[in-house]
């Protein structure tokens, strides 16, 4: 699809550059901000899988408009990250302790008020590992969350609403007064995103959650009751636990529609608009060099 | 008691593995094997509940171990071949990456994601041992390798690097770094001394496990590669890639040079592969449900050729001296081998045992000569510029048995091309000159070479350069194809021209005709276009003149086309050129049998099928004639699952009337572009017929409106009126009968959804009122005239901004309403008896023709409802009609499932009878009535198909839920076959329950 043509069809992505976001998602969070008021009374905040930046981007604009000097937002991700006005960010593994201690040095040693991530793995196309890889990206971001958030703190990541999204919801449910499954509008409806919204964090009582070096998500949650499978000595089969979590549809009905197609006339000028940061080199750069040369046969 | 049935499932295959001839495979939950050496099916066995088999391994004592997710088993073969004894699933608590056996077979050593193992007892079950190196980083994929007493894991992680450690140490030995991205596969050679690997940035490294060191990196895969192994003593490595092709790479070259490539699966990836050593094959599955075969000993078959000649090499063999520039011009095939004319009029025979001859010269045929074949008859024509023709009849030995020469007089211009009947036994010969007063002049032979008669056939009123000729003896009909996609049809007794199709279909030129069926008055003909595309052509004779129709239609996806042939289980093969490649491709079955590279389609070539489902292609390249005869494939077929849609199905379409053979017809459209036309058998096995390719972009809708039509519709604004013809026990053909065009310029625009009833003048179907509804929000009517196919807008309008999603008309008594659903969650109706007025009236709940209005179209009246149903996308919706009332159900992107009732007391109210919030964990994708029943079929993207009971008081109770083996659940239908209510569910694979109501 060339540039206008995205433009065209995707009104968030050229909102987005034309806002100065570095990507459509800042919509999302801007969406599920309006439903549940995550960002009120906010000071300390962790974006994990930060990159690009664009959910930072939105939290330092609507943290800081409202005169909390200090307010601390923390980014976090593997991937480099260009800075953004009142942010820090760590080019870091969300698993290790080190990045644990390094968080709570920023914020003084107080917890967070609020946890969100954005992150997605690259998908495979087999679902079910695709699913799993997500849900593991979700507890490892859980992992860190159970470590640093103030109970009563507010948890957000995003989800893919698959096959075994009800065990998710089950095993949030033990953490968390409330958890809503959320679909912002600037997330299309063809798509199977959805955002999780973990309400008021109830730490597991008797449990000590502890990040180890080259410890598992597994070894993480062992003890803490969440209802997560557990290897038997007989290795039998144990149907897990699963709760649908409720449904609410978030943005006003007069938001775009990231599925409608739009006429450019509607609302903007034709002419289209570089993307605000342009995307990392992918792992198969060199492989698409030797196709462009005629390398690969 | 409410029971759903599995009856038929096809999906991803991820996981094949030989057991000598068996091969098993996994296919979702469900281990598969089959008889390779039959190509008949063993057994199909649950193995899990829910997860796919994602691996398979055998251990030294036949038990196979089958992993996928947490879900794992060990069963012994013999036990598997029991038809009685179930597979016993087990499971731990984490992801399994692979499963390798110690060397006595007792032991299990389990590899889980967290790149732990756990060592299993294969017959208790029981843990042993937990074993770790201390590196725990989410893993993609991994291998556990056991030489004699030493175990060793090879982790791939998600962070590009690749930890080796040893098992009884639990110490790392290496981490081998080098790639960018996850590492997506890893394989240890068997003896322990190296080890593949391939990740996101799509190449495969070899690595030296005693050093740690990468010995070469190969590089040809055009997207990610999922599987590797070694093979042939560890000189060869196979892979399957993302981009659906299968490759053999050779271990032992500097760097790791691709040796093979094959075409393997459709739509997206070939997960993954096996070989068999001791009959040379490869297996592979795909994300299309299809299990392919491939000869990786084709060179060693029976009667296989790989052969070069030059022209040196042939004057040498025959001694007979070349001139300086004489090359080798045309060749044609002969029962006995092939015949073939020099530039200075030298005939050479090759025969089957390769040996070369000269039968004549004649300098005659020096520098221009046309040479033909009568393949059957063993009979050569060749013929000159100037009109000279020689017939030259062989004898077995391939000596000359017998000649005649003979002139074509009268010509006011040079032959220029001479086209002789192939596949029958009549000997018939067409000679044609470049000028349009010359007509076309034909021959009939006798078994003795005598010109039996001559016939002078007048050239039609166009520019016509002929290319293939047809003969259909039942009629006495001959059809000559031009360029300029032109046909011209005579009947060889009167010598009168019957008929001229002037330009018939787009393309260029036609390059080749053929006779398909034949009765009498009517033939078929089939009609390979060049450019790609081909058509099925019935011309009848029934009233007294000629008239014509398209039957079938369809082009490849690329390349350009010399022919097709049949094969007698009536397969149609396409054959022609990609590139610098000749391919041979199955189009029933939607996979390619041959290629050779051969340079391009500019050189002369010979291809011919051979039986026992080989091919020889025979072709020039830089001067040397090159031949390759593939040989005896060693199995009964390529394919083992035909499978189906490459790509997610998004929608499917039963047609309602059972066939005389009492099969069904179904339609489905899928993300791949493609429709395709399948008979549903009495077992609902499905079986494909077509894969039409009209469709440029992914399908929305398909969708029969009447037992022999269907429509389409697709982004960029797309929608295909279809036409199904089912008079032919052959097979049905499916071709298009109208386009609607695009109404604007805006090239993404999708039709989201469509409906249609039909229209009547004196009782008899005309035409269709056409409702379509577009992501821009616009709503349109139409109606579509069946004679003149086309479509006269009626009503145009807009709902809002916002996507729609969903299109009804429903028709009353007395009225005709429009009703909508979309992205906001809203229903919509629009009661449109009145617009239409003047065009169609509605009487006894039909859609009556008046006369059409020319004028512009109108915009709807006010809304009757519009109400918020669901909390966002209302993603399906069906209609039930009854006298009292009209009920539709709804299901929702919110998970939730509503039932509402139109009409029954206040006209303009639409009432929520019941309304199920957490009807499903995620997007419900499709909602039916099912037939005669008061109950829906309700499908979601939780894998879960629910039927829904609302008998009582109108509210929906949950009846029966069964999990589907289908991921990205996407579509369904619901159809009564057999008195029974038959479920299809579609998406990333497809299933079939009866729905025991």
């Amino acid at each position: 699809m060339g540039k206008s043509s995205k433009d065209k069809r995707d009104l968030y992505y050229r909102k987005a550059k034309e806002e100065g976001y570095r990507a459509r998602s800042a919509f999302k969070l801007l969406q599920l901000n309006e439903q549940f008021q995550l960002f009120k009374d906010v000071k300390r905040v962790v974006d994990l899988c930060a990159a690009p930046g664009s959910w930072s981007q939105v939290l330092s604009r609507e943290i800081f408009s409202r005169d909390e000097p200090d307010a601390k937002i923390v980014a976090v991700d593997l991937q480099p990250m260009a800075s953004i006005p009142n942010v820090t960010t760590l080019q870091a593994d969300i698993t290790h302790p080190k990045t644990l201690a390094k968080i709570l040095e920023i914020f003084g040693g107080e917890p967070a008020d609020f946890v969100c991530s954005d992150g997605a793995p690259d998908v495979t196309g087999l679902h079910d590992l695709d699913e799993y890889i997500q849900a593991q990206l979700i507890l490892c971001a859980l992992q860190l969350t159970t470590c640093i958030l103030k109970p009563g703190g507010n948890f957000v990541a995003k989800i893919f609403r698959g096959r075994d999204i009800d065990l998710l919801y089950s095993q949030l449910g033990y953490l968390f007064d409330k958890v809503i499954c959320a679909k912002p509008r600037a997330s299309r409806g063809t798509s199977l995103e959805s955002f999780i919204v973990c309400l008021g964090y109830r730490p597991r009582p008797g449990w000590t959650p502890t990040l180890r070096e080259d410890g598992s998500t597994e070894e993480f949650f062992e003890g803490s009751g969440i209802g997560r499978a557990s290897l038997r000595d007989d290795l039998e089969l144990e149907e897990e636990e699963r709760v649908i979590a409720p449904f609410i549809a978030c943005g006003d009905l007069s938001a775009y529609d990231s599925d409608a197609t739009y006429t450019l006339e509607e609302g903007f000028s034709s002419t289209s608009l570089d993307p605000v940061q342009m995307p990392t080199a992918p792992p198969y750069k060199k492989a698409l060099e030797m196709k462009r040369k005629g390398l690969l046969k | 008691m409410t029971e759903i049935k599995l009856l038929q499932s096809s999906g991803p295959i991820l996981a094949v593995k030989f057991v000598d001839s068996l091969l098993l495979s996994g296919e979702g939950p469900h281990l598969v094997a089959n008889d390779v050496s039959t190509t008949s099916r063993v057994f199909q066995k649950l193995a899990f509940k829910k997860n796919k088999i994602h691996g398979i391994a055998v251990s030294s004592k036949n038990v196979v171990g089958l992993w996928g997710g947490r879900s794992l088993a060990f069963e012994s073969l013999a036990g598997l071949l029991d038809e009685k004894h179930a597979i016993e699933e087990l499971a731990i608590n984490d992801w399994i990456v692979h499963v390798g056996f110690s060397t006595d077979g007792e032991v299990a050593y389990v590899l889980t994601s967290h790149n732990l193992v756990l060592v299993i007892n294969v017959t208790t079950h029981k843990i042993l041992s937990s074993k770790s190196c201390g590196e725990k980083s989410l893993l993609y994929s991994g291998y556990v390798s056991v030489t004699g007493t030493e175990v060793t894991v090879a982790a791939g992680t998600v962070m590009s690097g690749i930890v080796i450690w040893n098992l009884a140490t639990e110490t790392i030995a290496h981490n081998l770094k080098g790639h960018e991205g996850s590492i997506f596969g890893v394989r240890i050679s068997d003896d322990g001394k190296k080890l593949i690997s391939c990740s996101d940035d799509r190449s495969i490294k070899l690595w030296d496990l005693e050093t740690g060191k990468n010995i070469a990196t190969g590089w040809g895969h055009g997207a990610r590669i999922w599987h590797l192994q070694f093979f042939q003593k560890n000189t060869k490595i196979l892979s399957t890639s993302e981009d659906c092709t299968v490759r053999v790479w050779d271990a032992e070259s500097e760097d790791l040079a691709n040796v093979e490539v094959f075409n393997a699966h459709q739509g997206k990836n070939a997960w993954c592969g096996d070989v068999n050593e001791e009959i040379g094959i490869i297996a592979t599955g795909g994300s299309d449900g299809r299990l392919r075969i491939f000869d990786v000993q084709e060179s060693k078959r029976e009667g296989a050729v790989i052969k070069q000649w030059s022209p040196e090499s042939v004057s040498d063999a025959t001694e007979t001296p070349f001139t300086n520039n004489e090359i080798f011009k045309e060749y044609v095939a002969v029962a006995g081998g092939v015949v073939c004319v020099t530039s200075e009029g030298s005939l050479f025979f090759l025969n089957k045992e390769l040996q070369w001859k000269l039968l004549l010269k004649d300098p005659r045929f020096a520098g221009f000569s046309l040479v033909r074949s009568f393949e059957i008859e063993n009979v050569v024509v060749v013929t000159s510029k100037d009109g000279t023709h020689l017939l030259i009849k062989l004898a077995e030995d391939g000596s000359v048995q017998e000649q005649k020469s003979f002139q074509t007089e009268g010509l006011k211009g040079k032959v220029t091309n001479v086209l002789v009947t192939t596949d029958i036994d009549t000997m018939m010969m067409v000679v044609e000159s470049p000028v349009p007063s010359d007509p076309f002049v034909l021959y009939v032979f006798s078994s003795g070479l005598d010109v039996k008669s001559t016939l002078k056939l007048p050239k039609p009123d166009t520019r016509f350069v002929s290319s293939s000729l047809a003969y259909d003896v039942q009629n006495d009909w001959i059809l000559i194809s031009s360029r300029y996609t032109t046909l011209v049809m005579y009947e060889l007794s009167s010598q009168t021209l019957l008929h001229t199709w002037k330009k018939f279909v787009p393309g260029d030129t036609v390059s080749s005709v053929r006779v398909s069926l034949s009765a009498k008055n009517k033939v078929v003909f089939s009609v390979v276009i060049r450019d790609g595309s081909y058509y099925y052509l019935e011309v009848t004779n029934e009233i007294g003149e000629i008239q014509s129709s398209i039957l079938g239609e369809n082009r490849i996806q690329k390349g350009f086309l010399e022919g097709m042939l049949e094969s007698d289980n009536g397969d149609i093969l396409l054959y022609g050129f990609r590139s610098s490649q000749f391919f041979v491709w199955n189009e029933t079955q939607q996979y390619e049998v041959f290629t050779e590279t051969c340079g391009g389609p500019h050189r002369q070539w010979l291809f011919k099928r051979l039986e026992g489902d080989s091919f020889m292609f025979m072709y020039t390249r830089a001067s040397s004639i090159n031949v390759r005869v593939t040989g005896k494939f060693p199995l009964h077929s390529r394919a083992i699952n035909v499978g189906n849609n490459g790509r997610e199905i998004r929608s499917i379409s039963i047609q309602q009337k059972v066939r005389a053979d009492r099969t069904n017809l179904m339609l489905t459209g899928s993300e791949d572009t493609c429709i395709r036309l399948s008979v549903v058998d009495d077992a609902k096995h499905i079986k494909n017929v077509w894969s039409e390719r009209k469709h440029v972009s992914g399908i929305q809708k398909v969708k029969f409106i009447d037992s022999n039509l269907a429509i389409s519709s697709a982004a960029r604004e797309e929608l295909f009126v279809w036409s199904i013809d089912d008079t032919y026990p052959k097979r049905p053909y499916i071709s298009v009968l109208a386009t609607l065009a695009p109404t604007s310029a805006n090239p993404d625009l999708r039709i989201m959804d469509f409906d249609t009833v039909p229209v009547l003048e004196a009782e008899k179907t005309v035409g269709y009122l056409l409702a379509t509804v577009y992501s821009d929000s616009a709503i349109r009517i139409w109606y579509f005239d069946l004679k003149s196919r086309s479509f006269k807008l009626l009503v145009e309008d807009r709902y809002s901004t916002c996507c729609l999603l969903d299109a009804a008309l429903i028709t009353r008594e007395a009225a005709l309403y429009l009703m909508t659903g979309a992205t906001d969650g809203y229903i919509s109706v629009w009661n449109i008896t009145e617009i239409l007025d003047s065009s169609l009236s509605v009487s006894g709940g039909k859609c009556l023709l008046q006369s059409l209005k020319t004028d512009a179209s109108t915009k709807l009246p006010e809304c009757l409802v519009k109400q918020q149903i669901h909390q966002s996308g209302i993603k399906s919706v069906d209609i039930r009609s009854t006298p009292e009332a009209v009920y539709i159900i709804t299901g929702g992107d919110d998970n939730s499932l509503s039932l509402l009732r139109l009409f029954s007391r206040n006209p303009s109210s639409l009432e929520v009878l019941s309304l199920v919030a957490n009807a499903a964990s995620s997007t419900i994708t499709s909602v039916e009535f099912i037939p005669d029943s008061l109950k829906v079929f309700a499908t979601s993207v939780d894998q879960i198909i629910r039927i829904w009971d609302y008998s009582v008081d109108d509210q929906l109770t949950l009846e029966k839920k069964e999990y589907v083996t289908v991921a990205d659940t996407g579509c369904s239908a619901v159809a009564s076959i057999g008195d029974k209510p038959i479920g299809f569910v579609g998406g990333a694979g497809l299933s079939v329950y009866s729905l025991e109501i």
